[in-house]
């Protein structure tokens, strides 16, 4: 027994060690940080790092700093100073890393939870959303735990934005109807108590930013089944609508995100498009996109360059596009499996 | 010989137009001479259904094949991959009646116990029946004044307990058979989480599987030439579906239900100068039920379907020429929540086949098939074969074939309905295939057979992103080419032996590739399509002292690929099982007694990303069969 044993293992050993070991440079300098999901149930997620300086790219740079893979479906990342959040929804974890390289500082786990954004509000406190729970977390992300769940009277909870002592939280629902309660929810951060919860047409909030004059802007969804098209609201700092951007039927503007000198808005619909946050708010192509994928996006604040993803077939590496701010092509260049989220260590 | 091995290339022309004959191909170490299985299949004793009772079908074919099995995990969905194509494009069929879910188009092999049926097989030639192969298992109408129990209990790591007992009884003119299966595991088995710093071993969570099955089968001779058959088929299982290694926990769970209902009539009228006549009709009626419990993502969903099937057949054979004809309707009803309301649909077919053999043993087949989906036509699906077969000075036999057919799938309810993505508009799955098959054989000690093959699929249905929602469209054209080889050597055969060697092993190379790109960016076109492995080997030794036995098997498969351009993949792997044991038998009752060790070199493997299979384990078997 012990002889086909000793026979049977230098074969598996062989077989085993037939993966090619890609060696990533771990991140050194300022630069973008790009979130691929990976497949669902894949367990493919990783980081690539982008520096806009020289135009390299390093990918698979989680599993070079830390020797362990990130997980399953990485949502998103956020960068403090010198600490980077990154959510990676289906392993209900976040990873606290050091910027530039990576390295992982704690592990936040959330039993049960389906994490998809986070956002520090001081040097302890953190917010977390969840995709499958009508919640919010408060973390103490230096220790790793969990201090309070909010709860929404939303099914789930998606993109945050801080206003001042207010937390602004995308409150989804699966479909829009009076009776649901999708809207924005404002989280007062020093009482962890929901204030309020504008639902703004009832139809579900699908991205939130703020302009140079300090306002809001809230993406609501089209709805067919409730006769409702998309729209862009503005609120002011007391969450009264000021103005609006109504679309014809048929546009779905998706992934909104503001300009890096907060005058336009950028957003997804077939194209990408921007949008003057002031005066006739008349929508123009900013980069066509015909025959792409289009998935995420994200606007450097240092010097306004614009990138998008094109997640073509979600089963191969994504394609990512970078644009100056004026609406020129400087490059693309391959990340990882399904790139979703930008995050930028200048800010 | 001779005899028996030109019987035997008829037999492979004439009957392959007889589901019955055809589909179901018991893994003994002569019928698999029969070009319909030249590939995969084990030729070893131990494919005796004797020794395979009480396990999944799935366990058993990935063991026994290089046919790459798509596990989940031990005992949770399991699904099968021939030469290249889906699960779907694969019937599994249960006395010629299809079993694949008018919803999923396919059907879990690991909710399927052995023994419950009398024979099994599988085949992957170019017909008309499906774009990938068929798995064939046959309850047979046994008629004897006999009196037999059997039975086979395992037990072992990761507290697995598979059991099985059948009881056959009946005379000449009535039988029946009784059989009752139970297999359950908590799979608490250890693996390595590459996910978490240090990758450290930890044991597998939320993963135990319980399944029942249970059959009645009665058989009734009218007179000598009718015979009908009543059979009842009933599964349960429930199955806690494990985390993916890099998710901390889940709760998730399915619970799957079904229920089976066949009625068979069966005519044989011979007659030396008029020809020979048979006649039979299949009817079936299959109830089942899935509920998946995702309390995590507040799910509930339970998927109900109701399918009736039926077949009339009818061969007729005289002198050389046999003339075979089918009819078959299936009415197929799902309900299911995505879909919005209830959804039926009624699907009618019909195929004529003809067979010549010619002087000089050359033998001619050609069939013709038209199916209809409501009003809807199929494509008309020509098949056509020519073989010859040769027996030299009485020891030495050769085979050599060609054919060629068109095949076709519709969609699946899931496919037209499910909300959203669902699309109703998707055009029927189209193939072009085609392969050559040759075989040789020495008196009774070696088999030798290879094949070369071509499957080109033109509107492959495939859901892929459209805007913020997955929709399924006929996507691809899809080229799967390769080649397969198989060997066995024994002297089982020979009388009178009492040391006797068993070895085989086969070899399939599996290039199937995406014919389109999506876009100009896309970079999979050209590529080996995810989770269809490039090589595959399944090898075999058994020594045999008298009723004394030591078995070896072992199955490799290259690499995985998880992302359509090649770029990821998960490691190739391979298996090795040992069994030794000893049969008892006195005055004509057997008992047997085996130890048996799973994956002896420990390895650490996934055929599904993130889904680990067990490392090494043990497993003890009792087997016993008291026949009166």
């Amino acid at each position: 027994m012990k002889k086909i044993l000793l026979w049977l293992m230098p074969l598996t050993i062989l077989l085993h060690a037939c993966k090619k070991d890609k060696d990533a440079d771990l991140p050194t300098t300022k630069g973008m940080y790009i979130i691929n999901e990976g497949g669902f149930n894949f367990g493919n997620a990783e980081v690539s790092f982008y520096n806009p300086e020289n135009g390299e790219v390093n990918n698979d740079v989680f599993n070079a700093a830390n020797g362990y893979s990130l997980g399953d479906v990485a949502q998103s990342m956020y960068i403090k100073d010198s600490i980077g959040f990154i959510v990676v929804n289906n392993s209900q974890k976040v990873e606290v890393v050091k910027i530039p390289s990576l390295q992982v500082i704690r592990t936040i786990t959330i039993a049960g939870s389906s994490p998809r954004y986070i956002l520090p509000v001081n040097d302890n406190i953190a917010y977390v959303t969840d995709l499958y729970a009508s919640k919010v977390y408060v973390v103490n992300y230096q220790t790793g735990t969990v201090l309070q769940q909010i709860n929404t009277p939303t099914l789930w909870t998606e993109h945050m934005l801080l206003n001042g002592t207010d937390l602004l939280v995308e409150g989804r629902e699966l479909s829009a109807s009076n009776t649901h309660n999708a809207g924005l929810l404002v989280i007062n951060t020093a009482s962890n108590t929901i204030t309020n919860n504008y639902k703004l047409n009832a139809a579900n909030v699908n991205g939130i930013a703020k302009d140079k004059n300090g306002n809001i802007w809230v993406a609501k969804d089209a709805d067919s089944t409730q006769g409702l098209t998309a729209k862009f609201y503005c609120l002011n700092s007391d969450y009264t609508v000021i103005d609006s951007v109504v679309f014809a039927t048929g546009h779905h503007p998706s992934n909104m995100c503001i300009s890096a000198d907060g005058e336009r808005l950028f957003y997804f619909d077939r194209d990408v498009y921007s949008l003057p946050v002031s005066g006739s708010h008349t929508p123009q192509i900013f980069a066509n996109a015909d025959g792409l994928n289009l998935y995420g996006m994200g606007v450097n604040p240092s010097n306004g360059d614009v990138y998008f993803s094109n997640a073509l077939d979600y089963v191969q590496p994504s394609q990512i596009y970078r644009y100056s701010n004026t609406g020129q092509l400087l490059g693309t260049f391959n990340a990882g499996i399904i790139s979703g989220n930008f995050a930028f260590s200048y800010e | 010989m001779r005899y028996l091995l030109t019987y035997l290339f008829l037999f492979a022309f004439v009957g392959a137009f007889a589901q019955s004959k055809m589909d179901t191909v018991q893994l003994s170490s002569v019928e698999v001479l029969r070009p319909i299985v030249v590939r995969n299949q084990s030729q070893m004793p131990l494919t005796d259904l004797k020794y395979q009772s009480g396990k999944r079908l799935s366990d058993v074919l990935g063991e026994i094949s290089s046919i790459y099995i798509k596990s989940y995990g031990s005992g949770q969905l399991a699904s099968i991959t021939i030469r290249g194509t889906t699960a779907a494009q694969t019937e599994i069929q249960w006395n010629g009646i299809k079993l694949n879910q008018p919803t999923l188009g396919q059907i879990n092999l690991s909710l399927i116990a052995m023994g419950m049926q009398d024979e099994f097989g599988m085949a992957s030639y170019s017909r008309n029946l499906s774009i990938g192969g068929v798995v064939g298992l046959n309850n047979v109408a046994k008629f004897c004044n006999c009196l037999s129990a059997e039975g086979t209990m395992r037990y072992g790591s990761f507290k697995s307990f598979q059991s099985y007992a059948g009881l056959q009884y009946g005379h000449n003119r009535m039988s029946g058979a009784t059989k009752i299966s139970y297999l359950s595991s908590a799979n608490n088995f250890r693996y390595r989480n590459d996910y978490k710093p240090g990758k450290p071993y930890e044991v597998q969570q939320n993963s135990q599987t319980k399944l029942f099955s249970f059959l009645q089968q009665l058989n009734a001779k009218i007179d000598t030439h009718n015979q009908v058959s009543l059979i009842l088929w009933l599964n349960e299982a429930d199955r806690q579906l494990s985390p993916i290694i890099s998710k901390p926990d889940s709760k998730e769970s399915q619970a799957d239900e079904s229920i089976r209902v066949m009625a068979m009539w069966k005519a044989k009228y011979e007659s030396y100068t008029k020809g020979n006549v048979q006649l039979g009709l299949t009817s079936a009626y299959m109830n089942e039920n899935l509920l998946y419990v995702n309390p995590e993502a507040k799910l509930n969903a339970l998927t109900r379907t109701n399918v009736v099937r039926n077949n009339f057949n009818a061969i007729y054979s005289y002198n050389r020429l046999e003339l075979y004809g089918v009819l078959n309707y299936d009415y197929e009803q799902a309900n299911v929540a995505a879909y919005q309301d209830k959804k039926v649909r009624h699907i009618a077919g019909m195929q004529i086949n003809a067979s010549y053999l010619f002087r000089h043993s050359i033998a001619l087949a050609i069939g013709l098939r038209q199916d209809f989906l409501n009003s809807q036509k199929s494509p008309f699906s020509p098949w056509f074969r020519l073989g010859y077969a040769k027996t030299l000075k009485t020891k030495h036999f050769i085979s050599v074939s060609v054919q060629t057919a068109r095949a076709f799938r519709f969609p699946t309810f899931n496919d037209l309905y499910w909300v959203p993505g669902g699309n109703p508009n998707l055009r029927t799955e189209k193939s072009w295939k085609g392969d050559i098959n040759f075989i040789y054989a020495y008196n009774n000690l070696l088999t030798f057979s290879a094949s070369g093959y071509c499957t080109y699929v033109n509107d492959w249905i495939q859901w892929v992103p459209q805007g913020s929602d997955w929709s399924a469209v006929n996507y691809k054209r899809v080229l799967s080419r390769g080649f397969e080889t198989a060997i066995n050597a024994t002297n089982t055969n020979v009388v009178g032996k009492k040391f006797k060697v068993d070895v085989n092993a086969s070899y399939s190379f599996t290039k199937t590739t995406n014919l389109d790109a999506a876009s100009a960016f896309d970079q999979s076109k050209g590529k080996q399509l995810i989770y269809v492995p490039l090589h595959s080997v399944a090898a075999g030794l058994q020594l045999q002292y008298r009723r004394f036995y030591v078995r070896a098997t072992s199955n490799y498969f290259s690499q995985l690929f998880i992302s359509t351009d090649n770029s990821q993949f998960l490691d190739g792997y391979f298996i090795c099982n040992l069994e030794t044991g000893k049969d008892f038998v006195f005055k004509g009752q057997e008992v047997g007694l085996s130890f048996r060790v799973n994956n002896v070199a420990n390895a650490n493997y996934q055929s599904v990303a993130q889904r680990p299979m067990p490392g090494r384990g043990f497993e003890g078997v009792l087997r016993f069969k008291f026949s009166k």
